[in-house]
């Protein structure tokens, strides 16, 4: 079953910029599925249309059976590559105002979150580094029950170590029937991680299938088949 | 159960865990009729996703290495009896593989033979100095 269907789906920004032209895949339930291609690819674009945070040019996306512009869909949970929140507030108080919204959160299954990635607690949003925010956001995303998490670069800035947990704590989720869907530009995570992937290049799709497949057919690694694709383009 | 997963190979995950699952068949390090971890758990003990899991024993079910039974789960079978010989000869064609790398080099048939002898002597001399 495709917990989300991309159909012919384009955007063009109000600045002209076509970010998609023309893109479909679907996405398996309980499957981690990474959206992978260099910057301005067009990976946050597809994201924002997979959640319904803008109105695609053309085309059609069903998150869970819905479309999902303009009101977002339900069970649904979201790292933003924009690691930005109330810059004001302490984490504890980011938690409470989070959990004043998200569906299905659990302020215990954060603190065991936050624990693993060893987050500290007592700090500001203001005066957290680029890896500790990337933490929060992670521990939020994933203290939500939710079916569908959609990741926007959620290792951004992390060490090796946490790095290694967020990829654990994905699979954890896939495992009980939980669908990710991540971007990343970091390969060989990517690697370590997904089963199904698409590469995506100025908006296009260069490649839609499973991990498996890709280097059975290129008789490469992910690395290297990727390369080629966004080299053999250049052409 | 002992695995080594390379992520970074360009061999698909679900074939390096069946090619080592089938060995350790092969070498009677799994016995007929032994359990198998349920997908689960062996999914987390190796680091790889369920789904390539439930590959692998989709792959080793076909070709008749494991069978299962509801509410059981998977078990080793009697793999059939060509299997073996199946397998000597991938590692035959490795080998083969090996003596045209040598040939790259200009070494004659007597002394790539000479070198395969050394190091068949080496390593059976190093088993029966360990019984």
């Amino acid at each position: 079953m495709s917990v989300i269907e991309v159909k012919d789906l384009s955007k063009t920004y109000k600045n002209g910029v076509e970010a998609l032209k023309g893109i479909s895949f679907n996405v398996t339930e309980g499957s981690i599925f990474a959206i992978l291609g260099p910057n301005g690819a067009g990976k946050t674009t597809t994201l924002k249309s997979i959640l319904g945070a803008i109105k695609p040019t053309s085309g059609e996306v069903l998150t869970l059976g819905k479309i999902p512009f303009p009101n977002g869909v339900k069970k649904v949970s979201f790292v933003p590559e924009e690691k930005s929140l109330y810059e004001w507030v302490k984490i504890p108080e980011m938690v409470k105002i989070f959990a004043s919204f998200a569906p299905n959160f659990s302020p215990k299954k954060f603190e065991i979150l936050s624990k693993r990635l060893n987050l500290t607690m007592k700090r500001k949003i203001g005066e957290l580094s680029q890896g500790n925010r990337t933490k929060l956001y992670v521990a939020l995303a994933f203290a939500q029950d939710v079916k569908l998490y959609v990741l926007d670069e959620p290792t951004w800035g992390l060490d090796p170590i946490i790095r290694k947990e967020v990829l654990d704590i994905v699979r954890e989720n896939a495992i009980v029937g939980k669908t990710v869907v991540y971007s990343s530009h970091i390969l060989s995570e990517v690697e370590e991680v997904c089963d199904e992937l698409i590469i995506l290049k100025e908006g296009k799709i260069l490649y839609n299938g499973t991990l498996d497949k890709l280097k059975e057919s290129n008789k490469l690694n992910l690395s290297e088949s990727f390369l080629e694709m966004i080299k053999g383009g250049e052409k | 159960m002992k695995i080594k997963v390379d992520h970074h190979s360009d061999i698909p995950v679900y074939k390096q865990i069946v090619v080592a699952i089938k060995d350790m068949i092969l070498a009677n390090e799994l016995i007929e009729g032994e359990a198998l971890p349920s997908v689960r758990k062996l999914a987390i003990n190796l680091g790889v996703n369920p789904n390539t899991i439930a590959k692998v024993f989709f792959i080793l079910q076909s070709e008749g290495y494991v069978d299962s039974k509801p509410g059981i789960g998977y078990y080793v079978a009697k793999p059939p009896p060509s299997s073996i010989e199946k397998r000597l000869m991938d590692l035959d064609d490795a080998m083969r593989r090996i003596i045209l790398k040598m040939k790259r080099f200009a070494l004659s048939e007597e002394e790539i033979n000479k070198r395969f002898s050394a190091i068949m002597e080496g390593v059976f001399e190093n088993e029966r100095n360990r019984s």
